[in-house]
């Protein structure tokens, strides 16, 4: 009579294991390799330093700034931080944009004044859209 | 779209204005006129035959009065009681005193025109003297009968009043009559004209947005169609046809007191027709004119008035002390006083 052995699964699992483990470093390595494309990808266009050249036109159009030279000789063609142009007050003032910090070179912006009706308050009325230019008749002594 | 009517009624210079796309806008402000015309016979001391001159006419007598009349006495009874009797319709004898005895454009011996003066007046000073120390008299029952608190009427029985001022009137509403006591006769002035301004803007208010200007007592119906104001000018007393300000208005009463342009020489006086119920005669006041807003055109004229003849202090005060009014005070020294709501409106 012949004994049967029980054959253990270890020897069959071992390399189904292995292939699971490389599969997960090779997951690994291929996620870091894209995230490490990508921020390098995202670096470089901040700093400009592998995009295309652009012409001054272009740059005026986009609203880039000049590049500013520092003390390397590095130029920096650094975007501007938008800004918010106020409405311009009633009488016809003009306002100036918020100047720019850091190496940006600040813009100054004049805009014409935005025409603002004033606030009025009236006895039992809705507030008014705009006023009527010219006078429709006028309160006098008793004439 | 914004139609207007110019036209003459009480001695003055009027305007209706009526903001609506219909064909028949016209159509509607040419019934402003008639509605004057029918308000100035009942309410005219300058037309013999008109309504008031008969009641003037019937003292002691209950006489039935229109509508019109009923309403305007009601307006000037409230006037008086708010002012405190300082605008008051019964100084007719003190006007006729200072002179003021026949319409402005007869006194001025011309056409309405602005700035200009009249020639003297034609009362002889005895006669002068005597109405002048009756109209005081009257003046001074007539205010101290102002002080007192006048009790409102009832509404199923008639109303007698306290000797003195309107309040001494007796009135029947279910006759719709009043009886005049002897010796008081009535002048409604400025209030009629602010009256009929807010009679005939309610009326037009039906078919849209309505302005009417009496002689300057204009009535607001509301916004225009297009929810803007109204812009109306405030008139520089020393230069008529100069705004001292554009004024922007919704709903509301606006109305100007002044002695800048109805008065005339008396004995080598200027007087005005601006009457202090205390004194009987023209008002001493340091004011020129006086511009009021406020939510109807009849409180707007009693306000003007009554802070005209207090003066630039007191008058100033009293404004500043009611909320719901704005002004605009003129010293006859060209100083200007705005009130601090006025500022609202410009």
């Amino acid at each position: 009579m012949t004994d049967s052995k029980l054959i253990s699964s270890k020897p069959a699992q071992r390399p189904k294991r292995r292939s699971q483990v490389g599969g997960v470093k090779g997951l690994i390595f291929s996620l870091s390799l894209v995230i490490t494309l990508g921020l390098w990808s995202l670096l470089s266009k901040q700093l400009d330093l592998y995009a295309t050249a652009a012409s001054p036109a272009a740059l005026a159009a986009s609203g880039s700034l000049p590049p500013a030279q520092t003390s390397s000789g590095l130029a920096l063609n650094l975007p501007p931080i938008p800004t918010l142009i106020p409405q311009a007050a009633a009488k016809g003032q003009t306002a100036a944009a918020a100047p720019q910090t850091g190496q940006q070179v600040a813009q100054q912006a004049q805009v014409p004044a935005a025409p603002q009706a004033p606030v009025k308050i009236f006895l039992g009325g809705a507030q008014p859209v705009a006023p009527a230019a010219a006078p429709v008749t006028r309160t006098r002594s008793s004439r | 779209m914004i139609r207007t009517l110019n036209f003459q009624a009480m001695g003055c210079q009027m305007l209706a204005a009526l903001d609506t796309p219909a064909e028949n806008g016209p159509a509607r402000l040419e019934r402003v006129p008639v509605w004057f015309e029918a308000w100035e016979q009942a309410l005219s001391r300058f037309r013999e035959d008109s309504e008031l001159n008969r009641l003037n006419r019937s003292a002691g007598v209950d006489t039935p009065v229109s509508r019109a009349l009923w309403s305007v006495f009601a307006a000037a009874r409230d006037a008086e009681r708010r002012s405190g009797g300082l605008v008051t319709p019964a100084v007719l004898e003190a006007l006729l005193a200072a002179g003021y005895d026949r319409s402005f454009a007869e006194l001025a011996g011309t056409e309405t025109a602005p700035g200009e003066h009249a020639p003297q007046a034609t009362v002889s000073p005895e006669a002068s003297a005597v109405a002048q120390a009756a109209a005081s008299a009257k003046a001074t029952a007539s205010a101290e009968a102002a002080r007192r608190p006048v009790p409102a009427p009832s509404s199923t029985e008639a109303f007698t009043a306290e000797a003195g001022g309107l309040s001494a009137v007796r009135l029947d509403p279910r006759r719709r009559s009043l009886r005049l006591p002897p010796g008081l006769r009535l002048d409604f002035g400025g209030v009629a004209k602010g009256w009929a301004a807010h009679e005939a803007a309610r009326r037009l208010k039906l078919y849209g947005p309505a302005l009417v200007d009496a002689g300057g007592d204009i009535a607001i119906s509301g916004l225009q169609s297009g929810g803007q104001p109204w812009p109306v000018g405030v008139a520089d007393p020393f230069e008529p046809d100069r705004d001292l300000d554009v004024l922007h208005l919704g709903r509301c009463g606006v109305a100007t007191s002044g002695r800048d342009y109805r008065r005339w020489q008396q004995g080598g006086a200027w007087k005005h027709h601006i009457i202090d119920p205390r004194t009987g005669r023209p008002a001493e006041t340091d004011l020129i004119s006086v511009t009021v807003i406020a939510p109807d055109v009849m409180e707007a004229e009693m306000a003007a008035k009554r802070a005209l003849i207090l003066g630039s202090r007191a008058g100033l005060a009293w404004i500043e002390a009611s909320p719901t009014l704005a002004a605009l005070l003129i010293l006859d020294d060209g100083r200007r006083l705005d009130s601090r709501r006025f500022i609202r409106y410009l």
